[in-house]
């Protein structure tokens, strides 16, 4: 068959095929026994039940849907994994050895615990005492003051730099302690009429 | 009852076409086994012994549609068809069924009033033709479905269904016009 055969349009059949086609349209197919009274029942139910079920079955699935968010969230906010933690190392420089004193690196001031500390009172004691430079860092305020780590070395070691004048220091070629008020007027008159 | 239709030029009404929301309720199926019932028999008939249960089913399962299929008629006669397909094939063999269909079965059609065609010589001549030309002319004569539909229907071209309409009709005539004709002959 041509494919002009094949492409031709249903209205384009030969008029003695167009004839016979008319004549068995004409025929009527016989009457079925279909169970008719089965059929209008079964379609009566299930209007019936589609009519009952209706209204829920169209927010069944978005409150269903609904109801599993809601409790899978539930679950997530209380089984909540932890945070993932990640150990830190942490390197911190230690010196073997106690750094020393120097005057440059000193603080100016550093809190007392008894008020100001008298400036420069470290810088000038720090070359002639071992003194740990934990005292005198600047960024330890809670640190014990070094004033008075000072004092305690300075009274330890030298007690008669301390003694005052006219004080007794056999052998230490310091004047002797005045032993009342009138000597120490006196001694104090005779040093300011020599100086 | 079969659907009426003109004659000259078949100018079928359109597919019945449904609202797909709403489904098949009584009314509808009522105006569809009487437009459609007897040619849906007629149809399965081309493959089973038993054709009314094949369509009683196919309404069953029209009926537990959720929604409406677009085309109905398209649809009842698809699922009578797949039906028809697989109640032939868990007989014994499909030729021995149509032919024994063929032998001893009702004519398809009731007596013409008008005499211009034999039924039981227009139905001894149908069960001739190859299954292919049968369902399409009995689908589109008596079942009113498109050259569109039954090309959907038989997983074919539009083309093609309209061949084998054109063929079988070509057959029918001269197996018509003559009373004895051989059986080999197509």
């Amino acid at each position: 068959m041509s494919a002009e055969e094949r492409d031709v349009k249903p209205a384009e059949l030969p008029p003695a095929l167009k004839s016979l086609e008319a004549a068995l349209a004409s025929l009527v197919p016989r009457t079925p026994s279909l169970d008719r009274d089965r059929l209008m029942f079964e379609a009566g139910r299930q209007a019936a039940v589609r009519s009952q079920a209706g209204p829920v079955c169209r927010w069944a699935w978005p409150t269903l849907a609904a109801a599993t968010m809601a409790a899978a969230l539930l679950v997530v906010l209380l089984v909540r994994p932890a945070a993932p933690g990640a150990d830190r190392i942490v390197y911190v420089p230690v010196d073997p050895q106690p750094a020393r004193l120097t005057p440059g690196s000193l603080p100016n001031e550093t809190p007392d615990r008894r008020g100001s500390e008298p400036k420069g009172a470290v810088q000038a004691m720090a070359p002639m005492f071992d003194i740990p430079a934990r005292a005198a860092v600047a960024g330890a305020p809670h640190a014990p003051a070094p004033y008075f780590d000072l004092r305690d070395c300075l009274l330890s070691r030298e007690p008669q730099l301390w003694r005052l004048p006219g004080q007794n220091s056999a052998g230490s070629g310091l004047p002797t302690e005045p032993a009342s008020y009138a000597e120490l007027r006196d001694e104090l008159l005779r040093g300011s009429a020599s100086g | 009852m079969g659907k009426p239709i003109p004659s000259g030029v078949l100018e079928i009404e359109g597919p019945h076409e449904t609202n797909p929301m709403n489904p098949i309720g009584p009314e509808l199926l009522a105006r569809l086994l009487n437009e459609h019932g007897a040619a849906l028999v007629l149809y399965a008939r081309q493959w089973c012994n038993t054709p009314e249960d094949v369509v009683q089913e196919a309404f069953l399962q029209l009926i537990r549609q959720e929604r409406a299929p677009d085309r109905v008629v398209a649809w009842l006669y698809r699922v009578v068809r797949n039906r028809g397909r697989s109640m032939s094939r868990s007989q014994a063999r499909r030729q021995r069924h149509e032919s024994a269909a063929s032998c001893h079965g009702e004519p398809y059609f009731l007596p013409a009033e008008d005499d211009a065609l034999d039924a039981a010589t227009a139905s001894r001549a149908l069960d001739e033709l190859p299954i292919e030309q049968r369902e399409t002319i009995v689908a589109r004569l008596w079942g009113g479905l498109s050259f569109d539909e039954i090309a959907d229907l038989t997983e074919t071209s539009i083309s093609t269904a309209h061949r084998r309409y054109q063929a079988g009709l070509a057959a029918l005539r001269m197996r018509l016009e003559n009373p004895c004709p051989q059986k080999n002959e197509t």
